[in-house]
């Protein structure tokens, strides 16, 4: 049997369409059914679907501040803060840094306000993440003994922050 | 490729209202732009090849050499998603079919796993697990405060989307489901119906799953998840006991006797039939020794029949049509003539 649309290929997939007493079978070459599907993805019309949502509501957002931001584009990947909110899609994992003022609004609206990640850590980013929390807690410390005027432990501490800072090892 | 049911779901056994659970987890590499950014498959490819050295049990599909058909079928058995039928080339399976890698999905990676018996406390181990061994290979896009980088927003932090699925036939014709629907979103979670959008989705079979990703850890999702898991096979259950009528015993029966006699069914039908017929097995109005409904949902889906339809070539049928050879399908299973 030769493909309904193109009438040269020989029919290979039967797509059903509709269902029930409208159901409708077609018989087309795979290119053919494929250029079929293809189109009719395209011409799906989901207003709910994520992507959608998050360009309705930051425009609407833009509107309500009637504000209009000129941000350049990415540098790493060339995604403009108009084609990540437009399309629902950050370019690349630098955007997240690149455009940090619009991140919070854009991430908050899908993840129910929350902003801070809890879960898993990468093996590889744990040792740097360790460090950056290490340093922050003794710098807390420093600057309570500062206030104490505990200059002695003070200085203890900065010497470890400092070797911290220099990447060695707090002792 | 395997044109049949998973083995992981032929050797499941058959359970009352909750069906198989899925973990996927999300991930991108560091200093490569999203999928959607890349102007050709050079990143993908490498990316791929570096995931099936790390994973080298797995096998590797290239999926611009299977045709539509063949691709269909991935997607009916939940090993790939529809977009990446279309446009994805790279995906490593495992043997069993219940673990599966696609490579240049809407993120670098999306790495799934399917059970049907095993909780998605066990699920996620043996994802994260696998998560560890390719991290040994491939740095990924993570920051402190986003966790994993994802493509979309809506799965940024832990990447992570578990999922249940769950035959809800009694909440459904209560008209119940948009109620919870509307409550779980609250809470960040979602039921839908898994195949099909809409008020009544095909055979009642909905997906329960976390929409929020960012926030909390994975085990804390998980847990949520399954207690409104449990809350809702609770309420399926009382659900079913107002069911327990002639009316609901006289729709069993005659959706069993269509599917063993029938010789035309369109897909909306089966389902609905195989759904009653799971229905009446569960609440006990009808005895029926090895009755699959998980599996047989899959069987009925279109790249299946079209499978179907191949093997029957041979037997010299040629006005078989899709809707006939699912009712011959249906007579088969059932034992009907």
């Amino acid at each position: 049997m030769k493909c309904e649309l193109c009438n040269e290929r020989e029919a290979q997939v039967h797509i059903t369409e509709g269902s029930g007493p409208t159901e409708k079978v077609r018989y087309l070459c795979e290119q053919c059914a494929e250029k079929s599907l293809y189109a009719k993805e395209q011409n799906k019309d989901n207003p709910f679907d994520i992507q959608t949502l998050l360009s309705m509501l930051a425009a609407h957002n833009r509107q309500a501040q009637n504000v209009t931001v000129e941000v350049p584009a990415c540098p790493s990947c060339g995604s403009t803060i108009e084609s990540v909110v437009n399309n629902g899609l950050f370019g690349c994992s630098y955007c997240y840094e690149y455009f940090g003022d619009h991140v919070p609004e854009i991430v908050r609206r899908v993840q129910l306000n929350q902003h801070h990640h809890a879960g898993k850590i990468p093996v590889q980013a744990e040792d740097s993440l360790r460090l950056k929390r290490d340093i922050q807690s003794l710098e807390k410390l420093l600057s309570e003994k500062i206030d104490t005027q505990a200059f002695e432990e003070a200085a203890v501490i900065r010497d470890r922050i400092q070797a911290l800072k220099d990447g060695g090892q707090d002792e | 490729m395997n044109k049949k049911t998973s083995s992981w779901l032929l050797n499941a056994k058959n359970t009352e209202i909750e069906m198989s659970s899925r973990i996927r987890l999300a991930r991108n590499i560091k200093g490569v732009p999203f999928t959607h950014m890349l102007e050709d498959d050079e990143d993908i490819e490498a990316i791929s090849k570096l995931v099936a050295k790390s994973l080298p049990d797995l096998k590797y599909l290239d999926l611009s050499k299977y045709n539509l058909e063949d691709r269909a079928l991935l997607v009916e058995k939940h090993l790939i998603s529809p977009r990446f039928a279309k446009s994805g080339q790279h995906v490593l399976l495992n043997s069993d079919e219940n673990l599966s890698i696609m490579v240049g999905e809407e993120d670098h990676l999306r790495l799934q796993v399917l059970s049907m018996n095993d909780s998605l406390e066990t699920l996620y181990e043996k994802a994260s697990a696998i998560d560890d061994t390719l991290e040994n290979k491939l740095e990924y896009a993570f920051d402190e405060q986003y966790g994993y980088l994802t493509a979309c927003p809506s799965n940024v932090g832990t990447g992570l989307r578990a999922s249940v699925m769950l035959h809800l036939p009694a909440l459904t014709a209560l008209k119940r489901i948009q109620g919870f629907h509307h409550n779980l979103t609250r809470f960040g979670y979602t039921l839908r119906g898994i195949y099909g959008e809409g008020s009544e989705p095909l055979g009642s079979v909905y997906q329960l799953s976390n929409q929020v990703t960012l926030g909390f850890n994975e085990i804390d999702i998980i847990d949520n998840l399954n207690d409104l898991k449990n809350r809702l096979v609770e309420e399926e259950r009382i659900a079913r006991e107002h069911l327990k009528t002639l009316d609901t015993c006289d729709a069993v029966n005659r959706s069993f006797g269509i599917l063993q006699y029938a010789y035309k069914l369109n897909l909306k039908e089966a389902a609905r039939h195989l759904s009653n017929v799971k229905l009446g097995i569960d609440i006990g109005y009808i005895d029926i020794d090895n009755f699959n409904f998980q599996e047989w949902f899959q069987l009925i889906q279109p790249a299946f029949i079209n499978g179907y339809m191949n093997n029957k070539k041979d037997e010299n049928r040629p006005m078989m049509t899709h809707e006939s050879a699912r009712a011959s399908l249906t007579r088969e299973l059932l034992g009907g003539e």
